[in-house]
């Protein structure tokens, strides 16, 4: 388990959000979700990575 | 998309959350747990998609595609958390990309089915224009669902 439900709470009244248990449990499930996609593809160098976009000039991009 | 919405939605989820959806609230409010080092990663892979979006943008004017999935479905299968009826809307939104959904005929059912045209940033005019002249050619939007046999 990345996030438990006992953190899930903390944060929740931190942020001034009030989340019924259901809430917190589904959020649970997003968060495990993508929390582990992240960490699954953690980029392995840093070059590539940027500029944003808007910034690229056209034409081809290269690798990234 | 999750913590971009939370932070849009923040002061409204805090004074009137009982007012979303559970399903809504539940998506919007799971922004608020991510770390910042997790929303640059994710930007990041957002940029990955943008560059193969605009390359696959480069030789058509819009792109289209279903707008759902899937049917139509009612309130009551809402609740029981039904797949993604955002799963095709999604990374156009999350590209930045403009989309528009015009009707575009009916399930052997019954039930409305939409066509989602997505145009290159800030070509709003070239979305709107071909949307009006599908519109206009096919005269899907003057029908209705017939929920009541008729």
């Amino acid at each position: 388990v990345l996030v438990s439900l006992e953190w899930l709470q903390t944060e929740a009244r931190v942020q001034g959000l009030t989340l019924t248990p259901e809430d917190l449990e589904t959020i649970q499930e997003y968060l495990e979700k993508n929390k582990t996609a992240l960490i699954d593809s953690r980029p392995t160098m840093t070059e590539g990575l940027e500029p944003a976009y808007r910034f690229v000039a056209e034409g081809p991009t290269g690798s990234v | 998309m999750m913590a971009e919405a939370f932070g849009q939605h923040a002061v409204r989820l805090r004074k009137h959350g009982g007012d979303y959806g559970s399903r809504a609230r539940r998506w919007i409010a799971a922004g608020a747990f991510y770390t910042a080092a997790e929303y640059q990663q994710a930007t990041q892979a957002r940029q990955l998609w943008i560059i193969e979006l605009e390359k696959a943008m480069r030789r058509v004017d819009v792109l289209a595609t279903p707008t759902v999935r899937f049917p139509a479905y009612t309130l009551a299968v809402e609740a029981t958390y039904p797949p993604d009826s955002g799963a095709n809307t999604y990374p156009f939104s999350l590209a930045g990309y403009p989309a528009i959904s015009v009707p575009c005929g009916f399930t052997s059912d019954g039930l409305p089915v939409g066509l989602q045209l997505v145009a290159k940033p800030f070509d709003e005019t070239t979305l709107l224009h071909i949307a009006q002249e599908f519109q206009q050619a096919t005269g899907w939007s003057k029908y209705r669902p017939d929920f009541e046999g008729n």
